[in-house]
């Protein structure tokens, strides 16, 4: 479950104050996946990031009951880094020893298909093998919540495919934040929709009606 | 997954950062250590050739490497302090988006790492000039470890506030270290306070590493002159530093997040 109570975020600019949420109560169910829609610059990533705890609101409190991924995008990972390291540097801030250490970076290995570019920095890598790594991470640790953001996208078919069924296999035990341009895909993957408009989150109890309110926007 | 208590987070998420920080600051070799070394003895060797020219041996009882030492190693640690508090956070924001990666760690990862690395450079550079046979009393180790624990007070401290400064406002903060090359001039590094003429010295004493150092090469002297010192001078020091550089965090860390 997420709570939401009187949240308000937003960015200083130079002509004021750019409110993303302005006074926010919600709650939004703990047993459904959800599908973020909204225009880009809307608000989506920030949203993520106050879910992920490491953005927080300028008045206001979010709480969700459960563990909860870290926004998982294409960013997010440092580019001077191997593979190999950001994987470890994870897997030690979540408290694994050793042994655990080496099951996780073998499974991230094997699941992200990156073979030897494993052991090259972030920063060599294109687009899709970054989504492919970072998929492979966070699918490597067990999270009540997993934050989604445009990820999905850039994948080959084959390893899109393969998330579809990583997530399947989840769905039972966790939830899913997504947030992605891809219709169909959200359709396929959401129980609830939301969208950011005007510094309010509007809640749509099923898919097609979220879809169907944010394509007549 | 399991739950930790704060403090296990903390150890681990120090522990992870160490280990990045390790990796870009000594290379993938671990061979950079030598760096580390190397830098200080050359600035001591010029200053020993400089002395040696000058017909000196020794000041106030330490003979001249030994001297320069106790001026140069912990001078070029605490400037290292800082300037690696500088970037802390920008060279890891990319780490930040893991809630349990705070702000606060980045500085203190980088203040452990420098602490560990320079104790081993002192201690070492002062082994070896014992060992090539030049004299080393350890007379009074306990001002030594303190003066030590002052000085990297007071460039944690520092560092805090420049990094906190840096962080928010990337434009002047690219003055800092143009400000901090001079310092090694008016610190005492290669000469001692009680040798200038007064006037220079009621100027020089307003520095607290002055003090420092001064403080340090008493503990390897029998009759080092420390009246014109005072410990408690560095004490307001570390305590006014540390105390407005986490203050100037508490405040801006959520800024700087999103910086």
């Amino acid at each position: 479950m997420i709570t939401f109570k009187n949240v308000t975020k937003y960015y200083p600019t130079p002509n004021g104050r750019h409110y993303i949420l302005r006074d926010v109560d919600l709650v939004l169910p703990g047993d459904k996946n959800i599908g973020v829609f909204g225009a880009n610059g809307s608000g989506k990533s920030t949203l993520m990031r106050l879910l992920a705890g490491v953005d927080h609101p300028n008045k206001g409190s979010i709480k969700v009951a459960g563990n909860v991924s870290w926004p998982l995008g294409l960013s997010g990972y440092q580019g001077s880094m191997t593979g190999r390291e950001n994987a470890e540097f994870i897997c030690r801030i979540y408290g694994k020893d050793k042994e655990e250490i080496g099951e996780k970076i073998e499974y991230i290995k094997n699941f992200s298909e990156l073979n030897d570019f494993f052991e090259m920095p972030l920063k060599s890598y294109s687009s899709g093998m970054r989504s492919k790594f970072s998929f492979a991470v966070c699918m490597a640790f067990d999270f009540d919540y997993y934050l989604i953001d445009e990820l999905t996208a850039v994948g080959d078919k084959r390893f899109r495919e393969k998330c579809r069924k990583t997530f399947d296999a989840k769905k039972g035990i966790a939830n899913f934040l997504f947030v992605s341009h891809n219709i169909n895909e959200l359709k396929r993957q959401c129980d609830i929709g939301i969208y950011i408009k005007n510094g309010s989150i509007h809640v749509h109890d099923s898919i097609d009606d979220a879809i169907a309110a944010y394509n007549s926007m | 997954m399991q739950s930790r208590s704060p403090l296990q987070i903390q150890y681990a998420v120090l522990h992870a950062l160490l280990i990045r920080e390790l990796k870009t600051r000594f290379g993938a070799y671990r061979l950079g250590i030598a760096w580390a070394f190397i830098e200080p003895i050359l600035q001591m060797a010029v200053f020993m050739g400089l002395f040696y020219f000058g017909g000196r041996s020794s000041v106030g009882g330490l003979e001249i490497p030994l001297f320069l030492a106790t001026g140069i190693a912990p001078f070029l640690y605490f400037k290292k302090v800082v300037t690696q508090s500088l970037n802390a956070v920008s060279a890891n924001r990319n780490l930040l988006i893991y809630r349990q990666v705070r702000v606060f760690d980045t500085f203190l990862s980088r203040f452990i790492l420098e602490f560990i690395t320079s104790f081993i450079v002192l201690s070492g550079i002062i082994l070896i000039t014992w060992w090539v046979g030049y004299e080393v009393n350890l007379v009074n180790s306990l001002i030594i470890i303190y003066s030590y624990l002052l000085l990297s007070i007071i460039a944690f401290g520092l560092g805090l506030i420049f990094g906190v400064l840096n962080t928010l406002y990337p434009e002047p903060g690219k003055f800092i270290p143009t400000l901090l090359r001079p310092l090694m001039f008016i610190s005492g590094t290669f000469f001692s306070i009680n040798e200038l003429p007064s006037a220079a010295q009621e100027i020089l004493l307003w520095n607290p590493l002055v003090h420092i150092f001064e403080f340090m090469r008493s503990g390897f002297s029998y009759d080092y002159d420390t009246s014109l010192l005072s410990l408690e001078y560095v004490e307001m020091w570390a305590l006014t530093t540390l105390t407005l550089g986490l203050l100037m965090l508490r405040a801006n860390w959520r800024r700087m997040l999103t910086q």
